[in-house]
């Protein structure tokens, strides 16, 4: 090789290199770490105060609790669309979104609008008779068409203000 | 001798402007190549570039907003400090207790809608007369990144104020990249500093919204009229090079430069014909001093421009929400207008297409657009399906916004404008 072609390639190395190292900082740098308060396990109420017709806002964990089949499960506030707070409509006896018009039934299924999968859901845990929300631990909704619950609205949908409009 | 001739004459003027005698045409011109301020223009343009029909001058209207943007942001800097805490309370005290406060941000608020506007507006005027085509190919590029970079601008700012308006819109704009396949959601993380909108993402935006995208913005604008001025000199004729001072529509005859005559410079008054030819109609084609010409007109352009936004803020002021809460989204929550169409969209289509590759493609499809047009002719008649294919897309878009901004109520359903709800600026 010749020297000066040498010489050519190995500045370009050495800017390449350079440019690498300080997308590999900026990236690092500027990386979120984990927020405080959130992705946090969050003691909540007994279980005996969860209602299986309604929902039990959690505010601190950003959740909701309810008694599925039995079952108590934590739903994700968080619309699993763009992220708006979706409500519970209680004429309705439905969660929903004011943003893009998503609703979901008490259960989370994805009743109708575009989102892509129902609500998200916390794992939770009994520990010492109180229920605690494990925010950290998410799992998805359940895929569009998914029957958990068959719980059609049993009213009006709460198109009127309500919900801090 | 004017004011401005004896300033030059002093020594200290003469040590200021670099040509101070300016008798000649060839003087005159080099009061733009000499200057680092006059030099950003062609020193000629084409006699047709001076017509309101030709630009509507909206390239000048949106330089003019930035500059009012600017101003204005650094005053609202003074009384801002980017933190949840305090944010809200700081433009709550700059609209009640700051002399002007109101006004400044109104006028921040205002000149950035405006920019929209005559960005895009700026843009479709370029289309219209075909002027990305070659030699501008590349120039259209970077207004395509201007534009862009002046939504972005847009949308860091709207954050801002931090009150519901700000904290929702921003939530769902920056979803919508955690749809981006394989890096969405560190994409995310990183815009917001977090899982969610907070402190961090404050911040983020604020730095973005001062330094980084202003900073962008003036490097690609340095490009764009770098490009501008060589470009529209290579748009000249060159036989018509000639032509000397005019105002529009008839030349005059003026002392010409020296003549070569049989091998010998002619420096006295000679009988005969005047050198500078005769008296002529200017065509469309002809080249003209953009020195004054077309300084003046964007003087007046300017104006136009700052009393309208002037107009605009002593009547309306810019809104201001309550302050942001988490646990409580507005209902109905809108995104800033120009945003409607997609927020529109993606009511009815998976995120991945209405938030990631619509907005991707129609930037990467205005881009492509003086590759992919091949037709090397400009008139209207021989543009018939290019005007038709960007007329319908434009029509679309417009609808689109319209009905998210003005027809979507709670739960984004349809509603009529005048019966309840409307968008927020």
């Amino acid at each position: 090789m010749e020297r000066r072609s040498f010489l050519t390639r190995a500045w370009k190395t050495g800017a390449g290199f350079l440019a690498g190292a300080g997308a590999w900082t900026s990236w690092d740098l500027l990386r979120p770490r984990n927020a405080a308060g959130f992705n946090a396990k969050i003691r909540t109420v007994s279980p005996d105060t969860v209602p299986a017709n309604t929902v039990l806002e959690i505010p601190e964990a950003r959740a909701y609790l309810t008694k599925i089949n039995d079952e108590i499960v934590a739903l994700s506030e968080v619309c699993s669309h763009l992220g708006c707070r979706v409500p519970f409509c209680d004429s309705s006896g439905q969660f929903e979104c004011p943003c893009h018009g998503s609703f979901f039934n008490r259960a989370g299924d994805l009743q109708g609008g575009p989102a892509p999968r129902g609500m998200d859901r916390f794992k939770i845990e009994i520990v010492d008779g109180v229920i605690e929300i494990d925010t950290a631990e998410r799992e998805s909704g359940a895929p569009p068409g998914t029957v958990t619950i068959n719980e059609p609205p049993r009213g009006p949908p709460c198109t009127e203000g309500g919900h801090g409009a | 001798m004017t004011l401005m001739e004896r300033v030059r004459e002093t020594t200290v003027g003469r040590s200021i402007f670099r040509i101070p005698d300016r008798v000649t045409e060839r003087d005159k011109a080099a009061g733009h190549w000499a200057s680092f301020l006059l030099h950003i223009y062609p020193v000629k343009v084409r006699r047709i570039e001076l017509t309101f029909n030709y630009s509507a001058f909206l390239g000048v209207a949106s330089l003019v907003l930035f500059g009012s943007l600017l101003v204005s942001g650094i005053y609202l800097m003074f009384f801002y400090v980017p933190s949840p805490a305090s944010a809200y309370g700081n433009i709550q005290a700059i609209q009640t207790e700051v002399p002007f406060g109101q006004y400044i941000r109104n006028v921040h608020r205002w000149s950035a809608h405006l920019m929209v506007i005559a960005v895009a507006a700026h843009m479709a005027r370029v289309f219209y007369r075909g002027a990305y085509k070659s030699p501008k190919e590349f120039n259209w590029v970077i207004g395509v990144l201007l534009l862009v970079v002046t939504l972005l601008l847009s949308f860091t700012g709207y954050l801002l104020p931090w009150d519901q308006l700000a904290y929702w819109a921003v939530t769902v704009g920056t979803a919508m990249a955690s749809y981006v396949p394989l890096v969405g959601d560190q994409v995310k993380e990183l815009l917001l500093g977090g899982p969610s909108v907070g402190s961090a993402t404050l911040v983020r935006f604020y730095v973005l919204h001062v330094a980084v995208l202003p900073l962008a913005l003036v490097g690609l604008v340095t490009i764009h009229l770098w490009r501008w001025r060589k470009d529209s000199m290579l748009t000249l004729d060159p036989d018509k090079g000639t032509v000397k001072d005019v105002r529009p529509g008839v030349l005059v005859s003026t002392p010409a430069d020296p003549v070569v005559t049989n091998g010998k410079r002619i420096l006295g008054v000679v009988p005969g014909k005047p050198a500078a030819g005769d008296r002529k109609e200017l065509s469309d084609d002809d080249p003209v001093m953009v020195w004054p010409h077309l300084l003046v007109r964007h003087a007046v352009a300017a104006l136009v421009v700052l009393f309208l936004v002037l107009l605009i803020s002593l009547s309306f002021d810019a809104p201001l929400k309550e302050i942001a809460n988490p646990t409580v989204t507005p209902n109905p929550e809108k995104a800033p207008w120009y945003f409607a169409a997609l927020q529109e969209l993606l009511a009815h289509y998976h995120p991945l297409v209405a938030g990631v590759l619509v907005p991707t493609g129609i930037v990467v499809g205005l881009m492509a657009l003086p590759y992919m047009d091949r037709n090397p002719l400009f008139t209207p008649q021989a543009r018939r399906i290019a005007r038709l294919t960007f007329t319908a897309f434009l029509v679309l878009w417009i609808v689109l916004t319209l009905i998210g901004f003005a027809f979507r109520g709670p739960n984004w359903g349809w509603v009529w404008p005048w019966v309840e709800w409307h968008g927020e600026l």
